[in-house]
């Protein structure tokens, strides 16, 4: 009877901090896998798993960045595209490290007539270490401390990718507005 | 500081991010350079953008609502030792496509350390691999193999003890065998029965009754404390039987540039 008052307990209390960022995971999710059927999966075996190691968060930290962290490491294991992302990364950055100039860019370069799904578009054809930092940091205003947690690896890294990623979008998006006419090619 | 290094730091200087101290020679260098503040503009422009069109993405109503009832059985959940699945609960019947006896013991051998190690009874239905290798292939993952062989809480048997007790495949005499190992299973004080078994001993002229087999298996594990995983060969499968296959697990396993992809299907 005890036993099971106790799992009741932290079930709720589970539920209590998990169920207020599924919008976020959600989001995040469906950045990641590009599918909404995928993205229902991640979220609910990310929070299968959650529960399972809850035991093991430490209280007074920061949970919904634990819960990212949880995600991430299932969405690596589940369709381990990861381990592609450095080859496309490299491409993807030296066919944007010849992106325009600050010279060259036109005066008139506004982003806010782009369609909203030209910008997501480009979000997703990031590569996707890439892409989830900035979904981190842009989104969901991550430091920079708390995105290398999340993510497991330097700074530096973090600093590298969202560099790298703004500069890779920003190309994405120009070519988008040339190509609907926004801009003169 | 020069543009070039402007250009390195407009990240961190947005996010706000930078040290105090270069963030006041960054803001002296762009007070006078027009390239530079043009360059921080259109980042800063991105980055709006990216909030502004991207940000409101509500996560279906469903989607919470399957949560809670997932989290409410999680005890039925178990962990199957797969990396691409994770989490499985009681009832799951998985299909595994293989090419090489490599592929076999690459998915069960952690699949079954798993299930040792949750207090399953496990039960490795072997044929195109010998005893030693079904065991050895288990060590290299969890050396204490042998205390479980000992202890009962593992077997491996061949398909001929298991499928062909009859001489000849019937289907209906395996459900009550899985059935009747379950519930000695739990009787024993193990948590449920977790089962691999490969089909390449099937003949051609059985595979309808065992898809048939695997049907009623389907249905009738389902509110049952096990956990089967079925390899199929994949070159000896037509696109027909890989149908039968599809038609008939939740969940079917294959690899695709040498990785396991998992397929729900059901």
């Amino acid at each position: 009877m005890c036993e099971i008052s106790i799992i009741e307990d932290k079930k709720r209390e589970f539920e209590v901090l998990a169920l207020q960022y599924m919008d976020s995971f959600y989001g995040a999710a469906l950045r990641m896998t590009r599918n909404e059927t995928e993205a229902e999966d991640l979220v609910q075996d990310a929070y299968l798993r959650a529960f399972r190691f809850f035991d093991k968060f430490e209280k007074g930290t920061n949970f919904k960045a634990w819960l990212f962290k949880i995600i991430r490491n299932v969405y690596i294991n589940k369709y381990r595209k990861a381990s592609k992302a450095p080859q496309m990364m490299d491409a993807m950055d030296a066919e944007a490290s010849g992106s325009l100039s600050v010279t060259e860019t036109p005066e008139n370069f506004i982003f806010d007539r782009l369609l909203d799904d030209d910008v997501t578009k480009a979000l997703d054809s990031l590569p996707d270490d890439f892409r989830l930092t900035l979904i981190l940091s842009d989104l969901e205003g991550f430091s920079y401390k708390e995105i290398a947690d999340i993510l497991d690896c330097p700074i530096g890294t973090v600093m590298s990718r969202l560099h790298r990623g703004r500069r890779i979008l920003r190309q994405s998006l120009y070519e988008y507005a040339k190509n609907h006419g926004y801009l003169k090619g | 500081m020069e543009c070039k290094d402007i250009n390195m730091w407009v990240c961190a200087y947005l996010d706000n991010e930078l040290d105090p101290k270069v963030k006041e020679i960054f803001e002296k260098h762009i007070a006078v350079c027009n390239n530079c503040r043009k360059e921080i503009e259109e980042y800063k422009s991105l980055k709006f953008l990216i909030q502004k069109r991207i940000s409101c993405i509500k996560a279906p109503d469903i989607l919470k609502k399957k949560i809670i009832v997932e989290l409410s059985r999680i005890d039925e959940y178990r962990e199957t030792g797969i990396d691409v699945i994770d989490l499985l609960c009681w009832g799951s019947h998985i299909a595994q496509l293989y090419e090489g006896k490599d592929e076999i013991t690459e998915v069960i051998a952690p699949y079954m350390t798993k299930g040792l190690e949750q207090n399953e009874f496990c039960l490795w239905i072997i044929s195109d691999i010998s005893k030693y290798e079904a065991k050895d292939s288990i060590t290299k993952v969890f050396p204490n193999v042998e205390m479980y062989l000992d202890n009962g809480q593992l077997e491996i048997i061949s398909y001929e003890d298991w499928y062909l007790t009859e001489g000849h495949f019937n289907g209906q005499q395996i459900l009550d065998a899985s059935s009747k190992k379950c519930q000695d299973a739990i009787s024993n004080g193990y948590s449920g029965l977790r089962v691999a078994g490969t089909t390449c001993w099937l003949e051609r002229n059985d595979w309808d009754s065992f898809i048939d087999f695997e049907e009623i298996m389907n249905n009738a594990m389902s509110d049952q404390k096990l956990l089967v995983l079925c390899s199929y060969k994949q070159n000896e499968c037509a696109k027909n039987k890989i149908a039968d296959v599809m038609n008939t697990h939740k969940y079917v396993l294959c690899k695709s540039d040498h990785l396991w992809r998992l397929k729900k299907t059901l």
